[in-house]
């Protein structure tokens, strides 16, 4: 899966989670820009980001996540480590 | 040509097809139960329901149930308003419900995890379960609302809880002792009920436990443990609120037996507890079962009567439930809506308390059409899953069997002696006359409270003012100033148990009867004629001048004014959606209807 792909997965699920337009969700979106991106709805985004993706994040990687480009690297990062071992 | 299918999103907003709209969502999430799933139809649901307040108290932190629970208690018939404690305060706030008797919280829920049964209660399994029993017993010493519990599931083991192999088993005694004492206690206490929690998430194996998110936000559960959790609270607690549907109306080819009598003949019909025949005699098991609880049957089938009657005669060693087990009966080539209709009509019940099976998509799709407001269950295939797919639609979730339940099919068998009394009788005063009416008029108690609640919560065409209230509601009434009876009804056929609710409220000159329920099974009898004169003889007991009411207008109690005319009453204003009638120039005599005595 390319970056742009990630990206475009992860933009449905931010919209969808914190319910936004898909336009709404730029690269900079955070939970300082976005009243709706709280604590629980940092941990519903985990969640359908791991369901998606097939992957499961380490406390690390979900805390990393800060905002929406961050989420896009950290995704795409462990989708190319979960590739490189062949699962 | 025809109109294409709704979307989902389209039956969630229409709200006369609530019921194929609840089908439909349960089958998408059932096909794909993720969060999102469940975050976007949360935000699609209709909002009428009347928000219900549940208290959740855990010593974990469960917020991010909310979406799941949402769309469960959708799909149960009810909106939940949860209210959420800190993990760390669920036993203070345990007392401090117990004792603000303004409470306004419809339920209590309290679910354990094992740390806390390990850690939190004692030093030995005896003082931990002691301890946990101390709490539980203060809370329903003094508070009337219901209690829901939820024992400890054991985690996987994650290195968060002690390691050793003594340590082991002492912390599983511990959380073994706990949850006894909890189970226990459910069983005695009233208004107090199980939430299975523990045998619930067996069915996501170790996946129900995430220790990630222990560290994380202080919760232990996945989101499909979650996700399941909210289920069982939705089913479990949502009887509060809903009535189960009351008649079961099944086909009979290729449903109730395998086959088509008319072709294969009534030795070629599938019955029987092995082969082929077996899960048609699992389906009539659950029928049976059904049937105890207190779901009437009744039948609809597209057959010649003779032949389907043949096979209750001719193969009732094979059969679970007999011909005499339904309350009604339409076996013929008529369309099957209108026969719902009638059965409707036969039994006073409304078609929303009805559910219907059939294995043809035709019929089902024509019941779904016409009659939005039953629930309609397509048999699949040789009827596999049948029983488990009628649970899991939660059409006839309860919260617990009543005596009344139990006794309900039997009194409808009775019923049909009585309509062949009617029919032979030379007119209907002449028939009431002959039954040998006898009421009890009872104070509410703790024997006959879960029935008045039933009843008022139930009950839709002899109703007053349609207000649902809950248990808890009903006692701070009637240990206020208002007098709440149960009203009882026998004649020479039997028994027809607890028929009315009758609560009065006396004011400055009047007596107010502020709701009277009579249930469809008792209508026809004038018992609301002497429950008014009730009404009188309190009035003029308490030295009261007049006796006033209320009534507020629903889909269907349209006989409530009619009858109160009839009695006496006349209107004497409008106020706030409600008819108010006051008895004519001030009186608080009635007459008596004369073949009804008094016990």
């Amino acid at each position: 899966m390319t970056r742009d792909e990630v990206a475009e997965q992860l933009r449905t699920i931010f919209a969808a989670v914190l319910q936004l337009s898909p336009e709404a969700v730029g690269p900079e979106l955070s939970p300082d820009t976005c009243e709706a991106w709280d604590s629980l709805h940092h941990i519903h985004l985990m969640s359908a980001i791991d369901e998606t993706f097939g992957i499961t994040l380490d406390i690390e990687q979900q805390i990393e996540i800060l905002t929406f480009n961050l989420g896009v690297e950290v995704v795409y990062e462990e989708l190319q480590g979960a590739d490189a071992v062949g699962v | 040509m025809s109109s294409p299918s709704p979307s989902l999103e389209e039956l969630l907003l229409d709200f006369e097809r609530q019921s194929l709209a609840r089908c439909e969502l349960m089958k998408e999430l059932d096909s794909t139960p993720t969060t999102l799933s469940y975050l976007k139809y949360g935000q699609l649901l209709p909002e009428p329901l009347k928000p219900r307040k549940i208290a959740l108290l855990t010593p974990f932190t469960l917020e991010t149930i909310r979406p799941f629970l949402d769309v469960e208690c959708y799909l149960s018939g009810w909106r939940c308003d949860p209210v959420f404690y800190q993990y760390s305060q669920w036993q203070p706030a345990l007392f401090d419900l117990a004792g603000d008797e303004s409470c306004d919280v419809d339920a209590v829920l309290l679910l354990l995890d094992d740390a806390t049964l390990i850690e939190g209660l004692g030093e030995t399994p005896a003082k931990a379960a002691s301890a946990l029993l101390g709490m539980l017993e203060a809370f329903r010493n003094s508070s009337q609302i219901p209690l829901f519990l939820g024992p400890a599931p054991s985690r996987p083991h994650d290195g968060s809880l002690p390691q050793t192999v003594a340590e082991n088993g002492r912390s599983l005694a511990m959380v073994q002792a706990a949850n006894s004492a909890l189970v226990n206690f459910t069983d005695k206490a009233k208004d107090t009920y199980l939430i299975n929690f523990p045998e619930t998430v067996t069915e996501l194996g170790a996946g129900w436990h995430d220790p990630k998110a222990f560290a994380a936000n202080l919760s232990y559960l996945t989101h499909s443990g979650l996700r399941v959790l909210a289920r069982d609270i939705a089913r479990t607690v949502g009887p509060l609120f809903v009535p189960p549907r009351k008649v079961l109306v099944t086909d009979l080819d290729n449903t109730f037996w395998g086959g088509i009598v008319g072709e294969d003949g009534i030795e070629g019909v599938l019955l029987g507890p092995q082969g082929k025949g077996a899960p048609y005699k699992k389906y009539q098991q659950f029928l049976c079962q059904l049937r105890e609880t207190g779901t009437l049957l009744a039948i609809a089938s597209k057959n010649n009567l003779d032949d389907a009657r043949a096979v209750f005669g001719e193969r009732a060693d094979d059969l679970s439930v007999g011909w005499d087990k339904f309350s009604a009966v339409r076996i013929d080539w008529n369309d099957k809506a209108e026969n719902l209709i009638q059965i409707s009509d036969e039994l006073g019940l409304g078609l929303d308390a009805f559910v219907f099976v059939d294995d043809s998509p035709v019929e089902c799709e024509r019941v779904r059409q016409a009659l939005p407001m039953v629930t309609v269950i397509q048999a699949g295939d040789g009827v596999d899953g049948l029983p488990e797919r009628i649970a899991a639609s939660r059409a006839f979730d309860i919260l617990s069997v009543s005596d009344d339940d139990r006794e309900r099919a039997g009194r409808y068998q009775t019923d049909r002696q009585r309509s062949e009394a009617k029919n032979t009788a030379g007119n209907v005063n002449d028939f009431l006359a002959s039954l040998d009416l006898t009421l009890t008029v009872d104070v509410l108690d703790d024997e006959n409270r879960e029935r008045a609640h039933q009843l008022m919560n139930k009950t839709n065409q002899f109703h007053l003012t349609l207000e649902r209230p809950t248990p808890v509601d009903l006692f701070q009434r009637a240990e206020g100033n208002n007098e709440i009876y149960c009203v009882k009804l026998r004649d020479k056929f039997g028994d027809y148990g607890i028929i009315a609710v009758l609560e009065l409220e006396p004011q400055d000159k009047a007596i107010d009867i502020r709701n009277l329920v009579i249930s469809c099974r008792a209508l026809g009898r004038h018992v609301e004629d002497a429950l008014v004169a009730f009404a009188g003889i309190r009035a003029r007991q308490k030295g009261l001048s007049s006796v006033k009411t209320q009534f507020v207008a629903g889909p269907r109690n349209q006989q409530v004014p009619e009858a109160l005319g009839r009695i006496g009453f006349s209107q004497s204003g409008e106020a706030e959606g409600q008819t108010q009638y006051v008895l004519s120039s001030g009186e608080t005599t009635t007459s008596w209807p004369e073949y009804l005595k008094l016990d």
